[in-house]
Parts: C-alpha cells; structure tokens; sequence
C-alpha cells in the first residue's frame, strides 16, 4: 500500500472513530484568530460544512450565554496552564437544540514562549449529562421514601410496642402466666420490627449518602474500625495482624464501615479457639484486592452465594445476633466503588473474606 | 411567681395530635411527684389560640412548659416553635421539642429556632417514662423558671 493510501485510509479511520465517539477536533490559530474545524465538530455544533466564520468569535456565538463566562475563562486560563478542560452547554446551529459539550485541549507555544495554537477537542456528553441528573433525582426520591418509610413505618410500631409493655406493667400479676408469655413475644416482635427498618435503611443510604471519593488509607481506616470494636476485640481476645496496606480511591465513612463489618463478623463467628484475623493486600487487574482472613466457623460453600442478600441469616438469632445485613451493606459498598466481593471458605476451616477496590488516581 | 411556688399545679402544654402518645404521656405524668396539669392540643393552630387565649381557650392559664411535637396537621410544630420564641410574651417559656424524628436536620432546625431542648421519643415504653419524669424534674424542679411579668 502506497504511504497516500495509508495516510487516506488512516484519517478515514480516525473520522470514524470521533464521529462514533460523538467527538470532533478543532485547531485554533491564535495569532491569526483562524479556527479550523474538523467535519465531526462541525456536525457536533450543527453548522454546515465551512458555514463557520473559523473565528473564536464565531465560536463564542454557539456557546449559550449563560455558560459563556466560564468557557471563555477556561480558554484564557488554558493560555498560561498550556491545558484547557471544561464543560459548557451550546445551542445547535441547525435545530436550536442544546448539547453539552466538554473540551480538552492542548496550547502550543513558540520559542518565546507565546502561545500559538490551541488544538483539542470536544465531546457531546449530553446523555451522561442527563442520567447523571437523573441519577440525582432518582437518589434524592430514595432518600426521600427511606425518610418516609422510617418514620410512618415506625410510629403505628412504637404504639404496638409501648401498649403491650403498658398492658403488661398495669396488668402484671393479674394476669395468667399466658398472659406474660403472649405479651413478651408481642413486644419481642416489635422490637425486631424497628430493627429490621432501620437495617433497611442503613443499606439504602450507601448509596443514597454516600461521599464524594477521595484518597483512603486503608491502614487507618482499619484502625478506626478496630477501634469502634474495641470492646468485641478485648471481650473475644481477638488479634489482628496485616500486610502493609495500600491507598485506595473511596469514600472513608464506607470503607471503615465495610472493614468494620468485615472483622465484627470474623470475630463473631468464631470457634472456641481466640479469634486470628489478617487483613492482606495485593494487586490484580490494575485493583487492590483486599483480603480478611479468620480461623472461625467457616461456611459450607452451598451458602456462599445466600450470604450477601439482604437479611438472609444462615444462623437462628439465638446462635448468632443479627438481622442478616452486615454483609449486604459490604456488597452495596464494594460495588459502589466499582469492585467485587467473594469469599472463599469452607465449614470448619475459617473464611476469607475478598473484595477489590480502586487504586488511588495518580498513585 | 411560677404556677409552682404558689403552691398551684404546674401547667403543663403538650401539643401532640397522636392520642396514643398523648395517652403515654399521661400515664408517665401521672407517675411524677410534682403536682402537674396536663393540657393537651392537637395542632398548630389550636396551640396558638391556646397561648394567646383566643376562642375555645378563652380563659387557658399560662403553661409553666411546652412539650411540643414536630410534626402537626393544620400548622406545625417547627413554624409553632418559632412564633413562641418570637414572641415577646411567650419566649421565656420553655419548649421541650418531643418527637419521634431523630432526623439531624430536624434536630439543627430546631435549636435555630430557639427550641430550649430537644428529644427523641424513646421507642421502649420504659424508656419513655423514664424521659417524660426526668423532664418534669429536670425543668420543674432543678430548673429556674423566670418570673412570670402577668
């Protein structure tokens, strides 16, 4: 193949992918205020081929004045930075529509360092845009029904529960022994009631409260954890020991928490022997997978896929108290973050709990 | 002169439109040692007319406290809480906020609002008996009242 054909077939190539990719690139002489356009942008901002003055003027006109401030800042700022990044909305010269479209671009500067050219690109993200503010809807409807759920939910219940105690201190010893058992699994009934909404509620807020992500030590994170157990740690003799931990990429409060359910449990299920627990870190597939090795109880690998749905409980309550959502609440965690969690364990041989999370941008 | 150091039962406003809780605290009123009178309305509006003796509540005395709920029909309590305290006549009684919200928001919403406390409704019966004596004792017995400018 000859290197024209090459090159013919290399821009093809390249025109395919911006224009799947809903993207376009444009490169802006600055001396000069000649701003040439790529076909793919111009089909991005709707303007016929070449029906676009190539000025920064012409382009300012099809940025919404409302974001025009901003863009027009990002643009200066990229002139000293050397980087543009932004995101602004424009109207569509052809059916007036608005597009979100966010820019990258690159400064080139002569050697009296001016700069030259301002060369990048665009991408409609309009529809990320939309289910992003969906999304925040959707979340805030959720919050607002778990708000509304907890409390009518638990008034008519503290009604019940209050009654029945009153029934049973006005009435003790003037009623039959049947009387007292009735009652006692009336208010027992009620108490695990409450508990169980707000279980549910914890789970709905992993995703509905959830923080913006940020660097997290899992070091430290495991010694708050430890630190909430305390009293689990030093009543079971538990020991811990770890690996050197890494830094991930997550929501802190999360992270305790998911640790700290982790190891409670590890501690909770234990044998006769003092709980040995290890928390191990490697890397695999560009994650760090985190593991949380005990020498308790174990669990038979037929109930290993029942055990991170919401209020499934392989014990009775008398053996082991709980509702059954520590692990759900680890699983909606684990997954808000983009990872997986699994175990690998059998009945008598201790458990390791396993779960991946991002590595810390940058790191 | 508070109602109590006349010797005259403590006046007690409890704005509570849910008749189980209002029957609850009753029951747990009728257990403390001070001499007490419970006056119970079941909104907003009612509250306001009874403060302000209008109406029905023409010849209402004087509440020495106000246990208030959050949420009431017709008016409530949050938008009650904050006429009380804006009110030069009615802002030095003081206003025990109890309701079943344990919500932060309507926690910080209240004491912006001059709420002088605010509890939870405890979910245990015992527990909630226990809360309606310690508050009698707390704001009637170990706290000083101001004088009442008739």
């Amino acid at each position: 193949m000859s290197d024209a054909e090459d090159l013919r077939q290399s821009r093809e190539k390249l025109a395919l992918a911006m224009t799947a990719g809903k993207s376009g690139t444009f490169d802006w002489n600055i001396r000069r205020n000649v701003n040439v356009w790529s076909p793919e942008i111009e089909e991005l901002y709707g303007v016929r081929p070449g029906e676009l003055g190539g000025t920064f003027e012409a382009w300012e006109k099809l940025v919404i004045p409302e974001d025009l401030p901003e863009a027009k800042a990002a643009v200066e700022e990229s002139l000293k930075t050397g980087e543009l990044k932004g995101e602004w909305r424009v109207r569509r010269a052809d059916d007036g529509s608005v597009r979100w479209l966010r820019a990258r671009a690159k400064v080139f500067f002569d050697d009296d360092g001016r700069p030259t050219h301002l060369i990048g690109i665009n991408v409609d993200i309009t529809e990320q845009k939309e289910i992003r503010e969906e999304l925040a809807r959707s979340n805030a409807d959720l919050e607002r029904f778990a708000y509304v759920a907890s409390h009518d939910l638990q008034e008519p219940l503290r009604m019940v529960g209050s009654y029945v105690q009153l029934l049973a201190k006005r009435y003790r010893g003037k009623l039959d022994s049947d009387a007292d058992e009735f009652i006692a699994y009336a208010v027992d009934g009620v108490k695990r009631m409450q508990q169980l909404i707000n279980d549910l509620l914890l789970v709905s807020r992993v995703g509905t409260r959830g923080q913006p992500f940020r660097e997290v030590a899992i070091d430290r994170a495991l010694d708050e954890a430890l630190e909430n157990l305390a009293a689990s740690v030093a009543e079971s003799a538990a020991t811990v020991t770890r690996d050197p931990l890494p830094t991930v990429h997550g929501d802190p409060a999360q992270i305790i928490q998911l640790l700290q359910n982790l190891l409670g449990n590890a501690i909770k299920f234990r044998t006769k022997e003092a709980p040995r627990i290890h928390v191990g870190a490697r890397l695999a597939d560009g994650m760090w997978l985190i593991s949380v090795r005990d020498n308790g109880i174990g669990i038979d690998p037929k109930f290993h896929d029942r055990l991170f749905v919401i209020f499934q409980r392989l014990h009775s309550a008398s053996e082991y108290p709980g509702t059954g959502i520590g692990l759900a609440v680890c699983k909606k965690i684990v997954e808000r973050h983009g990872g997986k969690i699994w175990v690998e364990s059998e009945a008598g041989k201790g458990s390791t709990f396993l779960f991946t999370l991002p590595r810390e941008t940058g790191s | 002169m508070t109602n109590e150091s006349l010797g005259v039962p403590v006046e007690i406003l409890l704005v509570e439109d849910n008749p189980g809780d209002v029957r609850l605290t009753k029951e747990a009123l009728k257990e403390c040692k001070i001499r007490n009178h419970l006056n119970v309305v079941v909104d907003g509006i009612e509250a306001m007319d009874y403060l302000h003796g209008r109406g029905a509540h023409k010849d209402a005395r004087r509440p020495d406290l106000i246990l208030l709920d959050l949420n009431l029909p017709k008016m409530d309590g949050r938008e009650v809480l904050a006429k009380v305290k804006s009110d030069e006549k009615l802002h030095k009684i003081p206003v025990v906020i109890l309701t079943s919200s344990e919500a932060e928001r309507d926690i910080a919403k209240s004491y912006d609002l001059h709420a002088n406390c605010y509890i939870t409704k405890p979910i245990d019966l015992h527990q909630f008996l226990t809360v309606v004596e310690e508050i009698q004792e707390f704001w009637l017995t170990i706290v000083r009242l101001p004088r009442e400018d008739k």
